[in-house]
C-alpha cells in the first residue's frame, strides 16, 4: 500500500495526512552539509598551525644566527705571525703557574700554624666512644677517628683501637655464652643506674641496648660526664671521682628521737614504706596463724553466746606462736602501746579483781553441778576466751565434716548425756566473754590454748556436739546396713512406698476377713465329708436311711454355705491395666490404650514421644535423692549454707509468712539461730526419746536440714524433739498384726493380694517426713523455741 | 515526527502492514489497520508481548518505531 492510499483512506478516515515529504532525505543532506562543514574547519586549522610552526622556526634560526659573531676559523684573523702567538702561550703558562703556587703556600699555612694555640677546646663536643671507666688511671690512651661510613651523618667518634678490641671480645664471649644468659632468669633485679639508685626496668629492657644503639661513650668537654680539665692533645687521663653528693642522694638520715612514741600512722615526710614486699611473707604466716587459731576455736565454739568480740586476743595468740617476731624493738613498742590500751579501758569498766574472782567462783560452782570431765573441761575453755565468727565456724564444720560420719552411730547415745548446760549457763557466759577483755597476761591465753588442744585431740564431748549440732553432710540415702527396717525407710523416704489410705486399709480388713472365710469353708468341707463318709460306712442303717441322712444333710450344709457365703463373702475387685513395659495404667490411659487397640491404630509419634517423656520422668523422680525436690531445692539450700555459714534459714517472719527482705534482719535471725543451735544438746536431754529403734522418727523444724533426718534415723532419736511433730504416738496406732513381706513383693506392692502385708510393714516403719510444710508453720515454731533466750 | 510502517499480526493469517505517523495514537493506528483487513477497529486488540496498548496513547510515546510488529487480537 503506498503512501497516497494510505492518506486517501487517512482523510477518509478523518485523519490528518501523513507528511512524507522529505523527512529522510532532509536528515541526509543536513548530514552532509555538516560533514562538509566540519572537513573545512580541520583543513582551516591545519593550515593555521603550519603557518605558526614556520614562523616559529624563522625565528628560532635568526636567534642562532645572532649568536654567530665574529671570525670564523676558516676566517682571517688579522694577526697571523706566529711571534705574537707564541708570546701570548707564554703569558698563560705564567699566569697557571703562579695560581698552583698560591693554592699551594695556602696549603702549607694551613698546616704549619703554630700549634701553641691548638688547645682542648678545639676537641670539645667530640664525641669519645667509651666509658669514662674504662680508661685506666695514669696510662696513656691514644684516641683515634672511629672508622664510619661517609655518607652517615653521625659525627665523629675518637676511639681507642685496644679498648675497642677489649669490647668487641667481650662482645664475642657475651654471644658465645648463647641466648640464655640474656634471658629473663626469675629475679626480678632492679637496674641501678650510673649513680647507685635503684630504678625499675622497663619492659624488655634487654633489647634496649640493640635497639637504641649502645650508648656508651661520652663528649669530651662535657662536665657531667667527665671532670678531667686537663686533657692535653689525645690524651685524656680522666679520673674516676664520683661526685660525693651523688652517692648519698639515697642514703638515710640515721639519728632518730629514741624516746618518742612511735605512731601508727604515717607523719608528713616520714619515709613510706613498700607494700608489697614485705606483704607476702605476712600473709602466708597469718594464714598459719589462723588454723592455729581455728582450733582454740573449737573447744570454745560449744558455748551459745555469741559476740563479736575485737580479734585482739587472736592477735597476741598470733604473736605467740609463730616466729614471725622480727623485730624486737617494734615488739616492745606495740607491747607497750597494748599495755597502756588495757589500762584505759580498765579504767572505763571499774571491774575489780575481786568481782572477777568471785565470778570466776560461780562459774567453777555451775560446773560442779555438772558432774562430767568432758564438759568441765570444755566450759573452762569457753569461759577463758571466746572468738566465733561465721567464718571459723564454717572451716569448723567442713573440716568435722568426714569425721561425724563415722563417729554418728557411737556418739548416739554420749550426746544424750550431755547436760543442759548452756540453758541455764547463759549468764555466766555472759561474764566470761566481758572478762576476756580484763585479761593482761599472755600466760593465761597459752593455758588456754592447751586446754584447747586437749579437747581436740581426745575425742572428746566437743565432736560429739558438732555433730549434735551442726549437720552439715550433704543429704544421703541412710545406709542399708541396718537392715530391712532402714531400707523400707529410706525407700518410704523416697516415695517409693506409698503410705496406705483408709480405703485401703478398710479393703485390706475385708480381704483378710474374706481369705479366713474360705479357709473356715474349706476346713467345713473336710469336716463334712467325714460326716458323709461316717454315714456311708455306718452298718446299722438301712441303705435308705442314709441316703436320706445324706441328703437332708447336704440340705442343711447347702444352706449353712449360702448364709455363710452371703455374709461372709465380699470380693474386692481391682482392675489394673498395665502397658507393653509393664507399668501400671491409670484408668484414662488404659481406655486410650484400649480404644486405640480396638479401633486398631495406634498412637501418634509425638504422642509416643510424649509418653515416653513422661515414662523417663517417672524414672528419674524414682532415682532421686532421698528429701530432694525436682527443682533441687535441697541443694540450693544446701549453697546456701554454706555460703552464710549458718546451719539454718530463715523461710518466713511472722504469721503473715513474709519473706526476710534485709540482710540485716537475716543477720539478726541467723545470730538467733546459732544460739539455739549451740544449745541443741541441751534440748536433746530436755526432750523425751521418741520411740525405739525401729520407728524412724523425724521432726520437722527449719533447723533440720536432711542428715538430721538421716541422723535420728540411724539413732532413732530425734535431736530437736520439742520443736518438731512427734509422730511417736502414731506410730502405736498401727496394727499390729500386719506382717513384713519378702522384699521382692515390695515392688509388686500394686497386686492386690499379696502387696498388703508389705504395704502394712512399710507403713509401720514410716515416720512423717514433712519437709515441704507450711512455711508459716516452722517460722513459729523457731520463734517458740527461741523466745527463752532471747533475753 | 514521520512516516512509520509498522506490521500488525494475527497468527491466524491476517497480516497488514500500516503506514502511520509516529504521533498518532493507537486508536489511529486501529482504525487504519480495521480499514485494511476488514475487522471493526473496537474489536481490535494490539499487544507487545504481554502489555495491551491503549487507545489515547501515542505510538511515539509507546516507542513503537518503524518496522515493528504488533501482536494482534
Amino acid at each position: 500500500m503506498s503512501l497516497e492510499d494510505t492518506n486517501a483512506m487517512r482523510v477518509k478516515l478523518g485523519l490528518k495526512p501523513i507528511q512524507d515529504d522529505n523527512s529522510s532525505q532532509n536528515n541526509e543532506k543536513s548530514a552532509e552539509s555538516n560533514y562538509a562543514t566540519l572537513k573545512a574547519d580541520e583543513q582551516k586549522q591545519r593550515e593555521s598551525e603550519e603557518q605558526r610552526v614556520n614562523i616559529e622556526r624563522t625565528r628560532n634560526k635568526l636567534q642562532l644566527n645572532k649568536r654567530l659573531k665574529g671570525k670564523t676559523l676558516g676566517e682571517d684573523t688579522g694577526e697571523d705571525d706566529a711571534k705574537k702567538w707564541a708570546k701570548r702561550l707564554k703569558r698563560k703558562q705564567k699566569e697557571a703557574a703562579e695560581r698552583v703556587a698560591r693554592a699551594q703556600l695556602e696549603q702549607d699555612n694551613l698546616y704549619t700554624q703554630d700549634d701553641s694555640n691548638y688547645n682542648e677546646s678545639h676537641l670539645s663536643g667530640l664525641r669519645v666512644g667509651h666509658n669514662v671507666d674504662d680508661f685506666a688511671e695514669g696510662k696513656d690512651h691514644i684516641l683515634t677517628l672511629k672508622d664510619g661510613a661517609v655518607l652517615d651523618d653521625a659525627d665523629d667518634e675518637l676511639q681507642n683501637l685496644d679498648l675497642a678490641e677489649d669490647e668487641r671480645g667481650r662482645e664475642r664471649a657475651e654471644l658465645s655464652k648463647g641466648v640464655k644468659a640474656r634471658q629473663y632468669t626469675g629475679l626480678d633485679d632492679e637496674e641501678f643506674g650510673a649513680d647507685g639508685a635503684a630504678k625499675k626496668p622497663a619492659l624488655l629492657s634487654k633489647y634496649d641496648e640493640e635497639l637504641a644503639g649502645a650508648d656508651s661513650g661520652f663528649r669530651l668537654g662535657d662536665a657531667t660526664a667527665h671532670t678531667s680539665k686537663n686533657t692535653t692533645d689525645n690524651h685524656d687521663n680522666s679520673t674516676l671521682t664520683q661526685p660525693t653528693e651523688k652517692l648519698n642522694k639515697t642514703l638515710l638520715s640515721l639519728d632518730y628521737l629514741k624516746n618518742e612514741q612511735p605512731s601508727d600512722f604515717l607523719k608528713e615526710g616520714d619515709v613510706g614504706f613498700k607494700k608489697p614486699k614485705t606483704k607476702k611473707t605476712k600473709k602466708r604466716s597469718t594464714r598459719k596463724a589462723e588454723v592455729v587459731d581455728g582450733d582454740m576455736q573449737i573447744d570454745t565454739s560449744t558455748s551459745t553466746h555469741v559476740e563479736m568480740k575485737p580479734p585482739a586476743p587472736r592477735e597476741r595468740a598470733n604473736l605467740e606462736h609463730t616466729n614471725m617476731i622480727d623485730d624486737d624493738d617494734l615488739q616492745i613498742a606495740l607491747a607497750k602501746q597494748r599495755r597502756d590500751k588495757q589500762r584505759r579501758s580498765k579504767a572505763v569498766r571499774q571491774k575489780k579483781p575481786e568481782e572477777i574472782a568471785a565470778e570466776i567462783g560461780e562459774l567453777d560452782e555451775i560446773d560442779m553441778r555438772r558432774n562430767g570431765e568432758e564438759t568441765e573441761k570444755e566450759f573452762d575453755g569457753k569461759a577463758k576466751s571466746l572468738v566465733l565468727d561465721d567464718t571459723s565456724e564454717f572451716i569448723r564444720t567442713v573440716q568435722m565434716a568426714p569425721q561425724q560420719e563415722a563417729q554418728e552411730v557411737h556418739e548416739s547415745v554420749s550426746v544424750k548425756k550431755e547436760p543442759d548446760l548452756s540453758v541455764d549457763g547463759d549468764q555466766p557466759l555472759d561474764v566470761a566473754a566481758d572478762m576476756d577483755v580484763t585479761i593482761e597476761d599472755v600466760d593465761g591465753i597459752k593455758k588456754e590454748e592447751e586446754k584447747g588442744e586437749q579437747s581436740y585431740q581426745g575425742d572428746g564431748g566437743f565432736e560429739k556436739e558438732s555433730t549434735a549440732n551442726t549437720p552439715t553432710n550433704p543429704p544421703t540415702h541412710t545406709t542399708h546396713a541396718k537392715g530391712l527396717g532402714s531400707l523400707l525407710a529410706s525407700l518410704k523416704q523416697q516415695g517409693q512406698i506409698e503410705a496406705l489410705t483408709p480405703e485401703q486399709r478398710e479393703r485390706e480388713r475385708v480381704q483378710s476377713e474374706s481369705l479366713h472365710f474360705l479357709a473356715d469353708q474349706r476346713a467345713r468341707e473336710v469336716v463334712r465329708e467325714e460326716h458323709r463318709q461316717r454315714i456311708r460306712l455306718d452298718e446299722t442303717k438301712s441303705q435308705q436311711d442314709r441316703d436320706r441322712e445324706l441328703r437332708s444333710r447336704d440340705a442343711r450344709s447347702a444352706q449353712e454355705d449360702k448364709e455363710a457365703f452371703e455374709r461372709n463373702y465380699k470380693p474386692s475387685v481391682d482392675i489394673k491395666y498395665h502397658d507393653e513395659t509393664g507399668r501400671a495404667q491409670t484408668a484414662k490411659e488404659a481406655w486410650k490404650y484400649l480404644n486405640y487397640k480396638f479401633h486398631g491404630r495406634g498412637q501418634g509419634t509425638k504422642g509416643q514421644e510424649k509418653k515416653l517423656r513422661q515414662i523417663e520422668m517417672e524414672r528419674r523422680q524414682m532415682a532421686m535423692t532421698s528429701g530432694e525436690t525436682p527443682l533441687n531445692v535441697m541443694g540450693a539450700f544446701q549453697s546456701r549454707r554454706e555460703a552464710t555459714g549458718s546451719a539454718h534459714m530463715v523461710l518466713s517472719v511472722g504469721n503473715r509468712g513474709a519473706a526476710p527482705q534485709s540482710d540485716s534482719l537475716f543477720d539478726a535471725g541467723s545470730r538467733l539461730e546459732k544460739r539455739s543451735g549451740g544449745s541443741g544438746n541441751a534440748v536433746e536431754s530436755v526432750g523425751n526419746r521418741a520411740g525405739d529403734d525401729t520407728t524412724a522418727s523425724t521432726s520437722t523444724s527449719t533447723l533440720a536440714p536432711p542428715e538430721d533426718n538421716q541422723h535420728t534415723q540411724a539413732n532413732g532419736t530425734s535431736s530437736f524433739v520439742p520443736v518438731g511433730s512427734s509422730p511417736a504416738p502414731e506410730q502405736q496406732e498401727q496394727p499390729a498384726k500386719s506382717t513384713f513381706a519378702p522384699i521382692g513383693s515390695l515392688g509388686a506392692s500394686t497386686s492386690t493380694g499379696t502387696g498388703a502385708g508389705a504395704q502394712a510393714g512399710g507403713l509401720k516403719l514410716g515416720g512423717k517426713i514433712t519437709f515441704g510444710k507450711r512455711k508459716s508453720d516452722t517460722g513459729e515454731i523457731k520463734q517458740q523455741n527461741k523466745q527463752p533466750r532471747l533475753d | 515526527m514521520g512516516l512509520i510502517e509498522v506490521i500488525a499480526n494475527d497468527r491466524l493469517g491476517t497480516k497488514v502492514r500500516v503506514k502511520c505517523d509516529s504521533h498518532d495514537t493507537v486508536g489511529d493506528l486501529k482504525k487504519m489497520i480495521a480499514a485494511q483487513s476488514g475487522t471493526k477497529p473496537e474489536k481490535i486488540r494490539l499487544k507487545k508481548w504481554y502489555s495491551e496498548f491503549k487507545d489515547h496513547i501515542t505510538l511515539y510515546d509507546y516507542e513503537i518505531n518503524d518496522g515493528m510488529s504488533l501482536e494482534m487480537y
